[in-house]
């Protein structure tokens, strides 16, 4: 890569910025998922298995509940954290 | 499925190829104005929000999504929510990942293919060229196995239309004896040629911009069709409460064979077709598993069938009528598996499975599937050619957002809606592949409205269209720019590629049509292995390249031939432990391969770009 320029290297850091914060919110939820999953989703028997709004309840705390976090969370990423390049204007 | 649905489904078969159709007509309109090779490969960098999001989203929505996916909700329960679970971030981390810095590099360099763009990166040939190759490899495996996915949906959905089957009687007798070709099934070849005939047709002649907006199309199709299903099922199952507690009780069904009778002696051979049901002669109930033939005069055979366990299945599930008297004897196959007569396995994680005795879904393969979605999205470079093609960061950012809702819809309410269709329809063991037009047919049959079905089964036709286009454009783009116009014949005229881009299209699709008409085995294992091995390949050096300015072209190369061996090295241990053509797990970490050749990939590509210095500074 060239030398970087001071808007490359400004749009480096904020990118290096968002990619860290993508993988701490893929890590967050593995161990939210996977462990809430493991901890109350396996080997069931049937009256064990609650249920929430239809769902079992293991589905419903540990895939449904963060899916909709998930997706606030992409939310306030891409309109409070996602930024512009300051020269993405003047790009071909 | 009845005649009006089959009909409908030929209709909107019809109807569906027809806009596709006008759609490669008019963007070859657009292209007529603008640069050819930028516009056919890349569609001039130009993609607005929808196409952009709609593109990504169909492209990575196979026909697994709507046959293999359904058939594993079906199989195996509610624990598909989990195995899927990691879409919630798929969008973020597909698109967000790398997808800013590849447009930016893109837009600078002015790169049009992804071996161009990491060309111009590493500032080297050879980087490039490898990156070419393995695209070649890898894609046209992938390839292959869509064209046969294609084809298998076809037959599928149109099996029961009474046109339909006079076209394939006349394949029949077409192909017979002929070499290579005629031991195919010809409802298969049939099929196969309508369905490559459409694609090649329409990507080589409409390009990158046809594939996008049928993408467009494709993906409001899937959609729609999702949401219609949702509210058709759930309101025949009385809600999904009613549907989970009926689930908590159901055992999985049992495999095996049995002797099948006949009341009296038939004057006329007698057929017994799949998926009829049986009594047997201890009061139980069997499906058939495979379509049966008896001699006239023939009163005995035996066949393979699928006893139903479920106390309430049984008393509600009634013999098919054959007009005499039929019945079964039933010996179940010893199996080693999981849940077999457990109330709750539905409901509740690993999931039943006949073979393993862990179950569907440990937690070991649980990580791995959240990591291997995640990532082997992001790593897949007709996912990048999308994210070089859109149009600045306000694009990017309104996309993922719209992504994101779309694989709520799809993913999580697929789920919603074939747990459901466990209840609608028992014993569909059988032909777990057919769940999804099986289903379509019922509730819309049951809700009055036949026709509707068209649309419904329209979804699988758009799912696995949309990834086959992107993946025939990838490799003819491969050829035409990475090797004819940036190593053969760097001053080819603008006609020049153009006729090429059109031939090699065509070419490299009637190859890979060729190639599955009599279909290898082992096709559906070559998706998984297509896919994992780009993203092993590609993504950690995209991602080192993309992000750490010292990652260099020795660190990249090291990068991608690390990743490919790992790869290829665990599908050798896989065959030579196993002796069938699947990646080695490990005893204790049972990673997908992905998950290995991805750490391999990036570890020593980062290794080898901080210890073999700096890149000289480019004057």
């Amino acid at each position: 890569m060239n030398e970087p320029s001071s808007a490359e290297s400004r749009s480096l850091r904020q990118s290096r910025r968002e990619l860290w914060l993508i993988l701490l919110a893929l890590l967050g939820c593995a161990l939210w998922v996977i462990g809430y999953c493991a901890a109350n989703g396996y080997d069931l028997a049937p009256e064990n298995v609650s249920t929430v709004l239809g769902f079992p309840g293991w589905v419903f705390w540990g895939v449904v509940t963060p899916w909709m976090v998930a997706n606030l969370f992409s939310f306030w990423f891409c309109l409070r954290f996602l930024k512009n390049d300051e020269d993405e204007e003047s790009s071909p | 499925m009845n005649e009006t649905t089959a009909n409908s489904a030929l209709i909107s078969f019809g109807m569906y190829l027809l806009g596709v159709f006008i759609l490669a007509w008019l963007s070859s309109r657009v292209r007529q104005k603008k640069e050819f090779v930028g516009e056919y490969f890349l569609g001039s960098r130009s993609l607005g929000l929808w196409a952009f999001a709609l593109t990504f989203a169909a492209t990575s929505s196979s026909g697994g999504s709507f046959m293999g996916f359904p058939s594993l909700i079906y199989t195996h329960g509610w624990v598909l929510a989990l195995w899927i679970a990691s879409y919630m971030l798929v969008p973020i981390v597909g698109m967000g990942l790398l997808g800013k810095r590849i447009n930016r590099l893109a837009r600078q360099s002015g790169a049009i293919t992804v071996p161009d763009l990491i060309k111009t990166r590493f500032r080297s040939e050879s980087v490039g060229l490898i990156a070419t190759l393995l695209i070649l490899f890898f894609m046209f495996f992938y390839l292959l196995a869509q064209f046969k996915a294609g084809s298998k949906i076809m037959t599928t959905l149109l099996q029961d239309v009474a046109i339909y089957q006079t076209a394939v009687n006349a394949v029949a007798g077409a192909i017979d004896g002929v070499p290579w070709v005629g031991s195919a099934e010809p409802d298969y070849v049939l099929c196969l040629l309508v369905f490559a005939f459409s694609v090649i047709v329409y990507t080589a002649f409409g390009g990158f911009r046809a594939v996008v907006w049928t993408d467009v199309m494709q993906g409001i199709v899937m959609c729609i069709g999702v949401i219609i299903l949702l509210f058709l099922t759930l309101s025949q199952v009385g809600g999904l409460t009613n549907a989970t507690e009926q689930l908590k009780e159901m055992t999985p069904p049992e495999k095996g064979s049995g002797i099948i009778t006949l009341g009296k002696e038939q004057a006329k051979p007698v057929t017994l077709r799949k998926g009829s049901w049986l009594r047997l002669t201890d009061g139980g109930i069997v499906r058939l598993a495979e379509q049966v033939a008896l001699a006239r005069g023939e009163t005995h055979v035996e066949a393979k069938l699928l006893r139903i366990t479920t106390p309430a299945e049984i008393e509600q599930i009634a013999p098919t009528q054959f007009g005499f008297p039929v019945s079964a004897t039933f010996t179940a196959e010893k199996t080693n598996g999981y849940g077999s007569g457990s109330k709750g396995v539905y409901v509740s994680a690993p999931g039943p499975h006949p073979e393993k005795k862990d179950g569907f879904l440990n937690v070991w393969i649980a990580i791995s599937f959240f990591f291997f979605w995640a990532f082997g999205v992001a790593g897949q470079p007709s996912n990048m050619v999308r994210l070089m093609a859109f149009n600045g960061t306000n694009v990017l950012r309104n996309a993922i957002l719209a992504v994101s809702i779309y694989y709520t819809v799809i993913y999580l309410l697929l789920v919603v809606i074939f747990c459901c269709g466990r209840i609608l329809l028992p014993g569909m063991e059988v032909d777990s592949d057919r769940i999804m037009p099986e289903l379509a047919a019922k509730v819309t049959g049951d809700a009055g409205v036949p026709w509707l079905a068209g649309l419904l089964l329209a979804a699988p036709f758009a799912a696995v269209m949309s990834s086959v286009d992107s993946f025939l454009l990838m490799v003819s783009s491969a050829v035409v720019r990475d090797i004819y116009q940036n190593r053969i014949n760097p001053s080819a005229s603008e006609s020049q590629l153009k006729r090429l881009s059109y031939l090699v299209t065509a070419v490299v699709g009637t190859l890979a049509m060729l190639a599955v008409l009599n279909p290898p085995q082992y096709l559906q294992d070559l998706i998984v292995f297509a896919t994992s091995g780009l993203a092993g390949c590609f993504l950690m050096p995209m991602l080192l390249g993309l992000y750490w300015p010292r990652m260099n072209a020795k660190g990249a190369v090291t990068g991608m031939l690390s990743g490919l061996g790992c790869h290829l090295s665990l599908y050798i241990a896989g065959y030579a432990v196993n002796g069938k053509f699947e990646a080695y797990k490990f005893p204790v970490l049972e990673f997908d391969p992905f998950i290995w050749s991805l750490t391999v990939s990036g570890l020593l590509g980062w290794l080898v770009s901080l210890y073999s210095g700096r890149e000289p500074k480019k004057s």
